[in-house]
Parts: structure tokens; sequence; C-alpha cells
């Protein structure tokens, strides 16, 4: 049973894409809560608490970022490097899901902080099958780090004793 | 006894004076042999009027004049120095500083020889008198090769001048040339982007809405409806096929990777064994092995053969077992690989037909787009190999690739 209390918000300037996704999140089973910016710079501000998401009880700070790359207005990247950049977004999952399976998007975004990428398939069944595994990996399975131990600055020394 | 003394002494002077004109004889012979030897011209004036006393065989031959026409005259009133060499002048300078020295005179030999000369004058004590001596040296020679090196240096330093225009030039054309290669390059890649992302989300939104309309309200469609949708949808995934082929077409066209020893034996045994399409009961493959080693790389050759053997074992009748043989034919330079099988066979017509893009003969009874040959044929290219075939209609086809071969170690 995936956990509730993660949200996930998907950055994604296509309808269709959004719709189909929505959809296999619903075939996957998952009841966490979706939400959604379509452009880059809206999931700045949704991440950034700007107006007009600056309710955190209705836009909570996501679990899990959902991030498409050519978005309008703000390039997928740069909202990757800007989440990286943001002590706040430090507990931030982002994984990316795009069309593109060029080898230099998949570098770059890696070297920008990327969790995972994913190339979105055009059949259906395999997205949902794709949904599934985020599911069953990064809802699920994967520990996420507490807020409360987020700090302003990363420590130079990671005091591993 | 004084007397014997005063001879003895008398003696010793006359020994003497002897010794010394001897030696003065020697040293003036010695001179003279000098004098008349010498490759320079050498001549000898007296210091108050500068009047010539002696002159040497030398000069003689290199003005061609004798020594009689030239004693008693002064430098300025022989003929080859006259209007150049000023007696006067010469004089006075050789009074101020005991030397003069003209670096380059032009003189005309009395045959009317233009020659250039090196003339230098020093006074000097003879005995009991100064006299001048003038050593006049043939520089023509060496005025005449330093012309030529210098006429040589000027056409060496033009023609490097224009080496290095022509050098300029051609840097000016490479860096346009790069430079709208480096903007096709990324026009092309742009528009690969724009394939790979733009082309294919309507494609998704087609098989999406077409799987929801199936699954999500299964219980409202008929057979017939069900049929047509079903039709959509795999509509929508060839066009997904023929666009990820036509995408890897174009990555294999852009890939130029390092070329390095591969070791085939490996790489073809990898393929067989772990790629599903080539478990099927109906088949069997004979690999004679060992395989040679050829030059390419791993991924590149990987790409091209799985490609041909997917065409080896996808154009055959279907009640048949497929036989696949695959070996390698070391030449002297290249390996061939060959890969043949006993399905329907390639009309000779069509053997080039096969390499090109979404190129399929027999399209209608067969799957895929028509562009795993063509992906093969790129990639071979791009490993400095070649592709080609041998097959008749209905007897099977020999598909071979050969690439450079490993150098011995």
């Amino acid at each position: 049973m995936s956990d509730p209390s993660h949200s996930i918000l998907i950055v994604e300037d296509n309808p269709d894409d959004l719709f189909i996704l929505k959809r296999a999140f619903r075939l996957a089973g998952t009841p966490n809560d979706l939400h959604h910016a379509e452009h880059g710079q809206q999931a700045i501000d949704y991440l950034a608490g700007a107006s007009p998401y600056d309710d955190r009880s209705v836009h909570p700070l996501p679990s899990l970022v959902l991030l498409d790359l050519k978005l309008p207005v703000k390039h997928g990247l740069e909202v990757l490097a800007w989440i990286k950049a943001q002590p706040s977004c430090r507990g931030i999952v982002v994984v990316i899901l795009t069309s593109s399976n060029e080898d230099k998007d998949v570098s770059r975004a890696y070297d920008l902080g990327a969790n995972a990428f994913l190339v979105k398939p055009t059949s259906a069944e395999k997205l949902t099958e794709i949904i599934r595994a985020v599911d069953v990996f990064w809802l699920r399975h994967n520990k996420y780090r507490v807020p409360a131990l987020i700090f302003d600055n990363v420590p130079d020394n990671i005091d591993l004793k | 006894m004084a007397r014997f003394y005063k001879s003895i002494r008398l003696k010793a002077m006359e020994l003497k004076e002897t010794i010394s004109t001897d030696a003065l004889t020697a040293s003036e012979l010695s001179y003279r042999r000098l004098f008349e030897a010498a490759q320079d011209g050498i001549l000898i004036l007296d210091v108050e009027e500068g009047r010539v006393t002696d002159v040497n065989p030398f000069l003689c031959k290199l003005l061609g004049f004798s020594p009689a026409e030239m004693v008693g005259r002064t430098v300025g009133e022989l003929s080859p120095f006259r209007d150049i060499v000023s007696n006067q002048a010469m004089l006075q300078r050789l009074q101020e500083h005991g030397y003069v020295r003209y670096e380059d005179l032009p003189l005309e030999t009395r045959d009317g020889r233009k020659i250039a000369v090196e003339f230098v004058s020093n006074v000097y004590q003879a005995g009991d008198k100064n006299v001048i001596q003038c050593n006049i040296r043939d520089i023509t020679e060496r005025r005449k090769s330093e012309e030529r090196l210098s006429n040589d240096a000027t056409e060496v330093r033009l023609a490097s001048r224009i080496l290095k225009t022509h050098a300029e030039d051609l840097e000016q054309k490479v860096a346009v040339r790069t430079l709208e290669l480096q903007s096709t390059i990324n026009e092309l890649e742009a528009f690969s982007y724009t394939v790979s992302h733009d082309l294919r989300a309507p494609l998704r939104a087609m098989q999406g809405y077409t799987h929801a309309l199936l699954e999500d309200f299964a219980d409202k469609w008929g057979s017939e409806e069900r049929d047509l949708l079903a039709r959509i949808n795999k509509a929508a995934e060839r066009l997904d096929i023929l666009i990820q082929d036509l995408l890897t077409y174009s990555k294999v066209s852009k890939r130029r990777q390092a070329i390095v020893p591969v070791n085939l034996d490996h790489l073809v045994q990898d393929i067989l064994t772990q790629y599903p399409t080539f478990q099927e009961a109906k088949l069997s493959f004979e690999v004679v092995r060992p395989l040679e080693p050829v030059l390419g790389n791993e991924s590149g050759l990987t790409q091209v053969i799985s490609n041909l053997l997917t065409n080896a074992v996808k154009f055959v009748s279907p009640d048949r077992l497929q036989k696949i043989k695959v070996w390698t034919e070391a030449k002297e330079f290249t390996v061939r690989l060959w890969i043949e099988d006993n399905g329907i066979g390639i009309d000779s017509e069509n053997h080039l037909r096969i390499f090109k893009m979404f190129e399929q003969v027999d399209g209608k009874r067969f799957e895929g787009t028509g562009m795993g040959l063509a992906i093969a044929a790129k990639g071979v290219e791009g490993m400095q190999g070649s592709i080609g075939l041998e097959s008749n209609l209905g007897s099977g086809t020999k598909l071979w690739i050969e690439l450079l071969k490993p150098k011995k170690i």
C-alpha cells in the first residue's frame, strides 16, 4: 500500500498526456494526491509556494515530482536545476518522464541530480506498467527523508559514526 | 791584442749584420712569394703621392693591365678606379685613420667586364719608410651568389606569403564549412528531437484514448466497434515503430565512434542467446566457430548483426524449418561475416533496394518497417565497412558485411 501522505506533482503541458497519465495512476491503484503544473514556471511557483499556490493545505509540497522536459516558459531541466538548488526541496524526488530519449537529455538530467529518467511509451499499457513501477518503488518502498532534518546548508563533513 | 779584439768585434758585427741581412732577405723573400702568388690583388703605393710602386700578377690579370701600365700612376688615374676612388680623399683618410676600406667597389676591367671588389688600404712601415698597401679582392662571385640568395630568399618569401594566404584561405573555408556542418548537425538534432518528442505525442494520445475507450467503456462496444478501435490502435503502433526506426537510422548516421577490435565470436553468441526473437523452436542456427575478430564498435555491431539476423529469420515460408548459418571469411585486410538463410530469397533486381530506407520487397506479407537493413548499412558504413548479398528468388539469401581486420598483435 502506498503511503498516501506522499503527494505527487505532475509537470506536463500536454493535456492528452496528462489525461493518460492520470488514468495510468488510477489503473495502477495509486491513492496519492495528484497535483498538476502545466509549464516550468508554474512548477517552480507551486514548489516555492508562491501565489496562487501559497496555501500548503491545498497545495502541499510534493514528495515526488514527475517532470516532463520539453515544457513551455521554462524547460524541464531548468525546473530540475531550480529544485536541486532549493534547500526546502531537498527532500523531493524528481523523476523525469519525457518522450525524449536523447542521450544528451539523459546525461544532463542526471548531471543536474534527477533521481530517475523514464521515457514515455506510446502504448497506454506500457505507461500503466511504468506508473505501477513508480508507485511500487517511489511510493511504497522508497524511504523519504524527514522534512525536519533538512538543513539550510549541506554540512561539509558528513559524520558517518 | 787590442787589434785582435777589434777584429773579432768587427767580425762579430759583420756576422750579426749578415745574419740580420739574411733574415731580412728571408722575410722579404717570403713576402715576395706571397705577393706574387696571392689570390687577391695587391697594390703598393708610395705614401706621399699615392703612386703605384708595385702591383702583383693577380691584380694585373684581374684588371687586364700590365705592371708597366700601372706603376707610377695614382689609383684614381687607373682607368678601372677612375671616378670611383679619389686619390686625394684616400690619402687624406689614410693619414687620419691609417686605414681605408671600400666594401663594394664596382669596377670595369680593360676588356669591359663588370666586376665588384673589396678595397682595403693600410699604411705600414717597410724598412725605413712608409708605404701604402692596397688589397683588392674580387667579390663578384660572392656578390652574385649573394644576389642569387637574396633573389631566392625573396622568392621564398613570396612563395611563403602566397602559401600563407592559401593556408589562411583554406583555414577560413574549413572554418566556414565546419560552421555550416555544425549548423546542419544542430538542425538535424533539433529535427530528430522534434520528431521524437512532438510527432510521438499525438500517437500517445491516439493509443491512450483508444485504449481508454476499449478498457474503460468495454461494455459499450459491440465486436465491430471493438475491431475498429483496435485498428486505430494498431495503425498508431505501426506509425510509432516507423518513427522509432527513423530515429535509430538518423542516430546511426550521426554516430561516429572509435573503431576497435571486436570479438565477433562472443558478440554473435550473446545476440543469439539474449534476443527472444532468436529463441523460437522453428529456428536452427549454425555458427561456424570461432568467428574472426573485426574492427568496429560493439554497440554499432550489435545493432547491425541483430538487424541482419532478424532479417534472416523473418523472410521465410511459414511451414519451413528455418536454418541460419553464420561464418566468417578472412581476407587479406578484411573479414567478411556471412549470414545465410533458407528463406524466400531476393530477386537480383531488388538487391540494391533492400538497403534503402522503408524498402521491403514483399511489403504486404511480412512485419516490419523496411528499415532494418538500411540501419545496418548505415551502421557498417560508419565503421568503414561494406554490406552486400548473394541471393536468388526462392533459394535463400546470403547477406554479408565486410569489416577491417584487426592488426595481429
